[in-house]
């Protein structure tokens, strides 16, 4: 990316290297959206079918949260291996395909496991964990390697390195603020969870897309201009 | 002394586990004075991400500037110091709140939750500056900058996985709030003054335990005879004249009633009473036992009854058995299970199915679909009826009428009356057509009860134009939220 924006200073940008940090940071404050958005309806999502108790609770927090900790720790090996924002968009746009399919194969998958709760307390919790898995460890996964991934990709020098992680991470949790909020106020309540999730996952490929297109005129720019 | 490399990453994970545990501390300390409605979640998870967000701004700033791992420590250390006094500084709040509820100021309990809140929201300030912190002082050790900020972010987020767990399943159940969050703020100051190498500064945590001599009872209440802190609810047992009462979270509902030797309250659950005159109940669940209260009166009215009790908090169970008679109710299982992972779970069928499940001021909305109350209908004899309790300011309410709606959309026919002098509906739904005139008692005590049902149930018809609940749509909160608003202001009103 750093040779692209030499490139493109070359052709007459501005500040081509703002232009396209704020995208990332815009990317970052959307990924973030959608990974509080996608965990409060998955809660919702589950609840039919295992109940309101602690066992679920814990086990959607905790596969989700270690979900991202694997995504963060990937994420951030494959940063400098490839540091590519094609790739960057290409991890969030599989992530968000596969969120687009969680609300047709949630019914098929929890009653594969449904037949193994028994009267045990336990048994719940174990049973509801085998349908968690599934569902949705690999879209988090995905969604955890984007920060460090951001942070690898703006930047520039690197004396800049704690402003810039500061700022990656307040974009990304302004973004949770906003996904807290977004579907526990308008979306479940009015549209329903399903199409909260759908919403949220169309979000995610319209990110990669757009990201996708973006870098994509910004080669053909450079190589125009070469 | 010379910290291996490695150090930053535990720091990380330290704050990671302190940001989770204070997160979860947060909504128990609130939760007995202002409840666990979404208006009050809501807030706090707002302002603690506000919190958060300036924090790795700032975070990241001072790190370009002060690059000193000494000031990381510093930062660490007092967190953990204003942490530990965190617990002293609510209570005059919370005292606040608790003398503005009993006066119903509303302005001034909405104040004392601001100022909980601010009070609350500041150590996630600083929680946010360490993350940019300790990236910028790993990268000055020369590591790859994609690899090392992921592994920052593992180590931290390893960290919320542990705070999450540890409060919620085990401190705040055994060694209740106010200690949680001494106990974290502890960890922060030790991994600090462990970074810094200075043993003069353990006097700090060995001062902030020594707090504890001063921590104050949770709420203190007129009556109390018992409180505990479950993984669910902060339970009180309180004494209010010849009546026992359990009150969970801020306390505004009473969950179970219980005095010896009385068996009619004149309340919602002498209506519970009715179904069994209605259909000659033989086996009857309860979703929502609580302390058992119904149960109670059900094994004496009718002594031959069998009952399914399920109740989703075990501790609320244990505080039945020892303050509520619950030990002595015959003919009755106990289940300690989520109501409707009951009826999927079991084979048997009632006569009877009485919800009466309340997370305040919630019904938990898995217990008011069309896809519930159909597998509700699959457990039922020929005969069977389905009644829920519905809390509603008034009889066209809009989650009234949904619920109802639902209902009729499963039973052929669905009827409700209002509990005298109270904010509950009882709505009951069956596919046989109520004969009213053939339902009487042989108990004197049950006669005023039927009186008044017989005068004032109506039937419920089919409503096209409202919705039907559903497991994937149903705004059962937005609409409670919106009576209560209501409710209050219309109060508001009435008194100036």
């Amino acid at each position: 990316m750093r040779d692209h924006t030499i490139k493109q200073a070359g052709n007459g940008f501005k500040k081509p290297a703002t232009i396209q940090a704020r995208f990332l940071l815009l990317v970052s404050f959307i990924v973030g959206m959608s990974v509080m958005s996608i965990e409060i309806a998955a809660s919702r999502l589950l609840t039919p079918y295992f109940g309101s108790s602690l066992y679920i609770w814990t086990n959607i927090i905790g596969i989700i949260m270690l979900a991202l900790t694997i995504g963060y720790y990937w994420g951030g090996q494959i940063a400098d291996k490839y540091a590519s924002e094609r790739l960057l968009y290409f991890i969030i746009f599989l992530s968000g395909c596969y969120v687009t399919l969680v609300p047709w194969l949630a019914k098929p998958i929890i009653s594969l496991t449904l037949h193994l709760i028994t009267l045990h307390p336990l048994s719940l919790f174990y049973t509801s964990f085998l349908a968690i898995l599934p569902l949705f460890v690999i879209p988090f996964v995905f969604l955890g390697m984007v920060s460090p991934y951001i942070i690898k990709l703006s930047l520039h020098q690197i004396t800049h390195i704690g402003h810039l992680a500061g700022k990656v991470s307040a974009y990304a949790t302004f973004g949770s603020i906003t996904g807290t909020f977004i579907p526990v106020f308008f979306t479940i309540p009015f549209l329903g969870t399903k199409k909260t999730i759908l919403l949220f996952a169309l979000l995610l490929i319209a990110t990669a897309l757009v990201g996708l297109a973006k870098v994509a005129w910004s080669r053909q720019r450079a190589c125009k201009g070469v | 002394m010379n910290l291996p490399k490695n150090y930053l990453l535990l720091t990380a994970f330290f704050a990671g586990m302190s940001v989770m545990a204070i997160e979860m501390s947060v909504s128990r300390l609130l939760a007995p004075y202002f409840g666990t409605s979404l208006f009050v979640w809501t807030n706090v998870l707002g302002l603690i991400m506000v919190g958060l967000t300036v924090g790795y701004y700032v975070g990241g700033k001072i790190a370009d500037k002060y690059a000193s791992e000494r000031l990381l420590y510093k930062i660490v250390l007092v967190t953990g110091i204003y942490l530990a006094f965190v617990p002293l500084l609510a209570m005059p709040i919370t005292r606040l709140a608790l003398r503005s509820i009993d006066n119903y100021a509303a302005g001034t309990t909405v104040l004392a939750l601001l100022m909980m809140i601010l009070l609350l929201a500041l150590p996630f300030i600083a929680f946010g500056i360490f993350t940019p912190y300790i990236i910028k002082l790993k990268s000055q050790q020369g590591n790859t900058i994609g690899h090392m900020a992921g592994k920052v972010f593992t180590w931290s987020n390893m960290g919320s996985i542990v705070g999450t767990f540890i409060p919620a399943l085990l401190t705040i159940p055994v060694i209740g709030t106010h200690k949680t969050i001494l106990f974290f703020a502890c960890m922060l100051m030790l991994i600090s003054i462990l970074g810094l190498a200075n043993w003069k500064l353990l006097l700090y945590p060995i001062l902030a335990l020594s707090l504890i001599a001063f921590l104050g009872k949770v709420k203190p209440t007129p009556g109390l005879i018992f409180d505990t802190e479950s993984v669910y609810n902060y339970i009180q047992v309180v004494d209010e004249g010849d009546l026992r009462v359990l009150r969970l979270n801020e306390g505004h509902a009473w969950h179970s009633l219980y005095q010896k030797d009385r068996y009619i309250f004149n309340a919602v659950w002498d209506y519970y009473l009715f179904p069994p005159l209605l259909n000659n109940t033989q086996e009857a669940l309860f979703i929502g036992l609580a302390a058992g209260t119904a149960a109670r009166q059900y094994a004496h009215f009718f002594p031959m009854l069998k009952m399914d009790g399920v109740e989703l908090d075990p501790a609320i169970v244990e505080v039945g058995k020892q303050y509520f008679g619950l030990q002595q109710v015959p003919n009755l299982q106990i289940i300690v299970q989520d109501g409707r992972v009951h009826l999927a779970t079991t084979q048997k069928k009632y006569d009877t199915i009485l919800i009466d499940a309340y997370k305040q001021p919630y019904i938990p909305f898995h217990l008011t679909t069309q896809e519930f109350f159909a597998e509700a209908k699959n457990h039922l004899n020929k005969h069977g009826l389905v009644a829920i309790n519905v809390g509603s300011t008034k009889h066209d309410a809009e989650i009234l009428l949904m619920i109802q709606n639902t209902l009729k959309h499963i039973f052929k026919h669905v009827y409700v009356v209002e509990v005298k002098n109270s904010l509950n509906y009882l709505v009951w739904a069956m596919d046989d057509e109520l004969d009213i005139t053939s339902i009487a008692s042989n108990h004197e005590a049950l006669k005023p009860m039927l009186a008044y049902i017989k005068d004032n149930y109506r039937e419920v018809q089919h409503d096209p134009k409202r919705a039907i609940l559903t497991d994937d749509l149903a705004p059962l909160e937005i609409y409670t939220e919106k009576m209560i608003l209501d409710f209050a202001l219309a109060w508001k009103r009435g008194h100036q």
